[in-house]
C-alpha cells in the first residue's frame, strides 16, 4: 500500500505519531492516544490574513472581502442535497464543530463511538463545496450576530485596539470574521475562488488522535479523496514596518473597570522555522520571567491595588506577525504602562536571576506536558505546529534547549520602548 | 465506576477515581457550607485571603514560586454550588511520578494543600488586616464585573427574577453589603468553624497504586485538626409550578439584545422522567441538531447562538439567545413554538435516536478529562448520589417518544429576561 508512512517518537513525552504523505496530496497524521474520546482535525492553510492571492498560473492577484475564510466555514456545512453536516454528524453521535484563525481554517469532531463513520462525515463534506445565492444570504444573517455579539464582548474588543495600536497595515488587524459590511458583499463565486485555491489537499492537513486503527484511516482516505492538483499558492500581505501605528488605542465599552493591553511589536521573523520555535519557545519562558505571578513586575501592580487578577502573558511568533502582549483590568491603565516602561530599563540593568529562568522554563515544560492528556489539544496543537513548519515534539525540545543567556539576549532586542502600545477598553460616560 | 472511599477523620472520607491515562493528577478537597447570603459572601472572600499567603509562604510570589518547584502544581481555590448548597473547593493538580521523579510529589502536593487552608496568616485572632483589605476591595470590583459579560449577566437576572426570595437567587460572588461588613476576625472566625465543623469530602484522581500514600498523608494531616463536624442537608426545594408567566426587560447600551428564559420543569436527578427530560433538552436545544439551533438560527437567521440547559438538582430549564433587540417578539415566539413542537411530539425517530446518540457520547467522554470527572463526581459525593455517566447512558437509551412527550409537558416557561440594546424601534413587552 503506502510506503511513506514513518513513525516518529518522543521518549521525554512517552508519546509517537506516525506521518503518511497520501497520494492524493494530503499529510495525514495519526496520534495514538488510549483514551475514551478520539478526535479529528481536517484543515486548511488558509485563513483571515490570506484576502490577496492567486495561483502560479493566474496573471492577476485576487482581492476578497474581509471575513470570507470565516464564512466559507459556515457555508461549508450545507450540502447539496440539502441536508446539514449537523444532521449528519448527529446519526454518529459525534460532537461536530469549526473555526477560523488568521492563518487556518479547521473542521472538527470528538466522539466515543462510530470513529469512521464520522471521519467519512468529515473527508466528504469539506470535500464537497456547495453554495448558492440563497443561502449565502442567510448565513449574513447569522454571521452579522456572531459579529454584533463579539462587538459586546470586552476581550476581544481589546484584542483588537491593540492589533489597531501595533500594526499600520498587516492584516492581522482585520477582524477575523469580518464586518456586517465586508460580509454583505460576499457571493458564491467568491467562496468557489477562495474554496478552489486552498482547500486543494496539498495545501491541508489530516490529524486523527485517539485509540483508532491507522490502516482503517487510511483506507477511508485512499475511497474518499481524489488527487488534488499540484499548484502554486501565492499570497500576498501588505509590507509592515517596524514602527507601531499608535502608542495608544481605546474604545468605549458597558464595563465596570477599565481593561488594559500591553503589546511590544516584534518584526524580527525568521525565515528559518527552526529560528522561529527556538526564538518562540525562549520568548514563552521570558514572558512567564517577566509577567508570571513570581515577578517583580507583578508583585508591585497586585500590591499597589493597580490589578486584581493575574496579569494575561503570552507571545506570539509565527511566520506572519510577532509581538508580546499582557492584559488585565485596572482602575489606572496610563499608570500601568507608565510602570512597564520603567520596568524595561529595570530588567535590562538587572535581569531576573539564573533561579527565575529555571523555574520558569520547568513551568512551561509541564504546561506543555499537561497538553498530552487531551485528543482535541493534542490534535489542534499538532496542526498548528504542522502548519508553522515544525512539529509538536520539536516544541518540547526547543523548550529544553532554551539556555538563560538566550532569555537575556530575547529581553535585551525585543523589548523597546518605542515598540509598545497600551490598549484599553473604558467604561461608558 | 466502583470508586474506592475511605475515612480519615471525623466527617472527612478521601475517594479515589483510579486512572492510570492521565500525565496529570489531581486532589480536590470541598468542605460543604449552608447557602445563604452571608456563607457565600465569607466564602468567597476567604478563598481570595487564603491564596494571598499562609504561615509558611506569606505572600504570593513565595507560595507560587513553591508552586512552580514542584514541576508547576497548580493550586486554586473557589465556591461551587449545587442546587441550594455550596462548598468551598481547594483544588491541586500535579503532574504524575513519571515526570516528577526527584521529589515526592503527592506528599508535597497534600502538604501544600493544608499549608494553604490550614495554617493561614492571622494576628491578633484575625485575618492579615491588609491581605483583608486588598481582597475586600478586589472581590468588590469582581461583583461590579458581572456587567462586562452580557449573556451571563442576562442570565443572573433571569435567575434573581425567577428564584426570588430562594437561596439559588443568590450570586455566587456575594453580596457587596455583606462584604463591606466583614470583618478580619469576623472572617477567622468563619474559617475555624468551617475547618471544625464542615463536612469534608476529597477526591483524589490518578493511579490507584498511590491512593494510600494519599490517605495516609491527608490522615497525618488531619488527625491534628480538632474536629466535631456537623453534616449538611444537602437536599434542594423544587417548585415545578408557575404561577403566571413574567415579561421583564432591561435596558443597556450594548449591540445585540440578550435573551434569557427561565422554565420549571419541577424533575430532578431522583425524578423517573429524568432520562426522557434529558433527552427533551436535548432534542429541544441541547445541540446544533437541535430545534432551536436548526430552526431559529438556521432557517429565521435571527442568531448566532440559542440553546438550552438544564439544572437537574434545583429542577430547572434556561434557554439563552443573541439577537436584534427590534427582534424580541419574533425570536421569543420562535423559541416557544419550538418548545410547544416538542411536548406536541413534532419531532422524528430519527431526532429522537440522534439525539440518545450524542447524550451518549457526551457521557462516554466525562472519563477523559480530570476536570470533567472531578464536576461530576464532587457535587454528587456530597449529595449522596451514585449515579454515574454510564447509568446515565443506559437511562436515556431507554426513553420512548411519550416519555420525551410527557416530561416536556411538565416544561413550564416562568420568566423572559431581555437585555435590550439600542434597539431603533425600543421594545414592548
Amino acid at each position: 500500500m503506502n510506503s511513506e508512512r514513518k513513525l516518529v517518537k518522543s521518549d521525554y513525552l512517552h508519546e509517537q505519531y506516525t506521518v503518511l504523505k497520501h497520494k492524493s496530496g494530503l499529510d495525514i497524521y495519526v496520534f495514538k492516544k488510549n483514551l475514551s474520546t478520539s478526535y479529528a482535525l481536517f484543515a486548511t492553510k488558509y485563513g483571515s490574513l490570506d484576502n490577496k492571492f492567486k495561483l502560479e498560473s493566474d496573471k492577476e492577484l485576487t482581492c476578497v472581502p474581509d471575513g470570507i475564510a470565516h464564512f466559507l466555514e459556515h457555508k461549508m456545512f450545507e450540502n447539496e442535497n440539502g441536508e446539514d453536516t449537523f444532521v449528519r454528524y448527529s446519526r454518529t453521535g459525534a460532537s461536530a464543530n469549526a473555526y477560523t484563525s488568521n492563518s487556518m481554517t479547521a473542521y472538527l469532531f470528538s466522539c466515543t463511538d462510530n470513529f469512521y463513520e464520522s471521519l467519512e462525515i468529515l473527508l466528504d463534506f469539506v470535500t464537497k463545496p456547495y453554495f448558492t445565492k440563497e443561502t449565502v444570504q442567510k448565513e449574513q444573517g447569522i454571521i452579522a450576530q456572531e459579529i454584533r455579539m463579539y462587538d459586546d464582548n470586552p476581550g476581544t474588543r481589546l484584542y483588537y485596539e491593540l492589533l489597531g495600536a501595533m500594526y499600520q497595515r498587516h492584516n492581522v488587524k482585520i477582524n477575523i470574521a469580518g464586518t456586517v459590511e465586508s460580509i454583505a458583499e460576499i457571493t458564491p463565486e467568491h467562496l468557489y475562488m477562495c474554496y478552489n485555491t486552498f482547500y486543494n489537499l496539498n495545501n491541508m492537513a489530516l490529524c486523527v488522535c485517539g485509540n483508532v486503527d491507522e490502516d482503517k484511516v487510511y483506507e477511508i482516505c485512499d475511497r474518499l479523496l481524489k488527487k488534488s492538483p499540484e499548484q502554486q499558492i501565492i499570497r500576498e500581505y501588505p509590507d509592515e514596518p517596524c514602527e507601531v501605528q499608535s502608542r495608544y488605542a481605546s474604545a468605549h465599552l458597558a464595563v465596570s473597570q477599565p481593561l488594559f493591553a500591553v503589546g511590544i511589536k516584534d518584526v524580527d521573523i525568521s525565515r528559518d522555522p527552526m529560528q522561529r520555535l527556538k526564538k518562540e519557545a525562549c520568548g514563552d519562558i521570558v514572558c512567564r520571567m517577566l509577567f508570571g505571578k513570581t515577578s517583580a513586575f507583578f508583585s508591585e501592580l497586585y500590591e499597589q491595588g493597580l490589578i486584581s487578577e493575574d496579569l494575561h502573558a503570552e507571545y506570539e511568533h509565527n511566520r506572519n506577525f510577532s509581538f508580546i502582549s499582557f492584559d488585565g483590568k485596572s482602575s489606572d491603565p496610563d499608570k500601568v504602562f507608565d510602570r512597564f516602561i520603567g520596568y524595561i530599563s529595570e530588567f535590562k540593568q538587572s535581569p531576573p536571576s539564573y533561579e527565575e529562568f529555571e523555574r520558569a522554563k520547568r513551568v512551561k515544560l509541564a504546561d506543555f506536558i499537561g497538553i498530552f492528556d487531551s485528543t482535541e489539544e493534542i490534535a489542534n496543537e499538532f496542526l498548528s505546529f504542522v502548519f508553522d513548519e515544525v512539529t509538536i515534539f520539536d516544541y518540547a525540545d526547543a523548550l529544553k534547549a532554551v539556555t538563560y543567556e538566550d532569555t537575556i539576549e530575547f529581553m535585551n532586542s525585543v523589548f523597546k520602548e518605542q515598540y509598545c502600545s497600551l490598549a484599553k477598553i473604558l467604561p461608558l460616560k | 465506576m466502583n470508586m474506592p472511599r475511605r475515612k480519615i477523620a471525623d466527617g472527612i472520607y478521601v475517594s479515589c477515581l483510579a486512572s492510570d491515562k492521565f500525565k496529570v493528577n489531581s486532589i480536590t478537597l470541598g468542605i460543604a457550607l449552608p447557602l445563604d447570603i452571608n456563607n457565600v459572601t465569607c466564602a468567597t472572600l476567604l478563598t481570595r485571603v487564603l491564596k494571598r499567603g499562609c504561615e509558611k509562604y506569606p505572600d504570593i510570589p513565595s507560595l507560587e514560586k513553591h508552586l512552580d518547584d514542584l514541576y508547576a502544581s497548580g493550586l486554586s481555590l473557589g465556591v461551587n454550588r449545587s442546587g441550594e448548597s455550596q462548598y468551598l473547593c481547594v483544588y491541586t493538580d500535579f503532574l504524575s511520578r513519571l515526570y516528577t521523579e526527584e521529589c515526592d510529589i503527592i506528599n508535597e502536593s497534600v502538604k501544600t494543600l493544608s499549608e494553604v487552608l490550614l495554617h493561614p496568616l492571622t494576628v491578633n485572632g484575625g485575618f492579615n488586616e491588609a491581605y483583608v483589605k486588598s481582597e475586600k476591595k478586589n472581590l468588590s470590583d469582581q461583583i461590579d464585573a458581572i456587567i462586562n459579560n452580557k449573556a451571563k449577566y442576562a442570565r443572573n437576572r433571569c435567575i434573581e427574577e425567577m428564584c426570588k426570595n430562594e437561596p439559588y437567587a443568590l450570586s455566587m460572588l456575594g453580596d457587596k453589603g455583606v462584604l463591606e461588613r466583614i470583618t478580619p476576625e469576623e472572617l477567622l472566625r468563619f474559617h475555624n468553624g468551617m475547618i471544625k465543623h464542615g463536612q469534608i469530602e476529597i477526591l483524589y484522581t490518578g493511579d490507584e497504586s498511590f491512593f494510600d500514600e494519599v490517605c495516609t498523608a491527608l490522615g497525618t494531616i488531619f488527625s491534628q485538626v480538632e474536629r466535631s463536624c456537623e453534616q449538611l442537608d444537602f437536599s434542594c426545594k423544587v417548585d415545578g409550578k408557575v404561577a403566571m408567566l413574567r415579561e421583564i426587560s432591561e435596558k443597556m447600551e450594548i449591540n445585540q439584545g440578550k435573551l434569557s428564559i427561565g422554565l420549571r420543569t419541577g424533575i430532578t436527578n431522583s425524578d423517573s422522567d429524568i432520562g426522557a427530560l434529558i433527552v427533551a433538552n436535548e432534542i429541544f436545544g441541547g445541540s446544533p441538531n437541535s430545534k432551536l439551533f436548526m430552526n431559529v438560527r438556521e432557517k429565521m437567521s435571527l442568531c448566532y447562538y440559542c440553546s438550552s440547559s438544564l439544572d437537574a438538582v434545583k429542577g430547572l430549564m434556561f434557554i439563552n439567545a443573541g439577537i436584534e433587540s427590534n427582534n424580541y417578539t419574533i425570536a421569543r415566539d420562535a423559541i416557544l413554538d419550538q418548545l410547544e413542537a416538542v411536548k406536541s411530539g413534532s419531532f422524528t425517530d430519527e431526532e429522537l435516536q440522534s439525539a440518545k446518540c450524542s447524550l451518549t457520547n457526551s457521557y462516554k467522554s466525562v472519563s477523559d478529562s480530570i476536570s470533567t470527572l472531578e464536576a461530576w463526581y464532587m457535587p454528587r459525593i456530597f449529595r449522596g448520589e451514585n449515579d454515574t455517566p454510564e447509568t446515565r447512558v443506559s437511562q436515556v437509551s431507554s426513553v420512548t417518544r411519550e416519555d420525551v412527550m410527557r416530561a416536556a409537558g411538565r416544561i413550564k416557561p416562568d420568566v423572559i429576561f431581555f437585555l435590550s440594546g439600542n434597539a431603533d424601534e425600543g421594545v414592548s413587552i
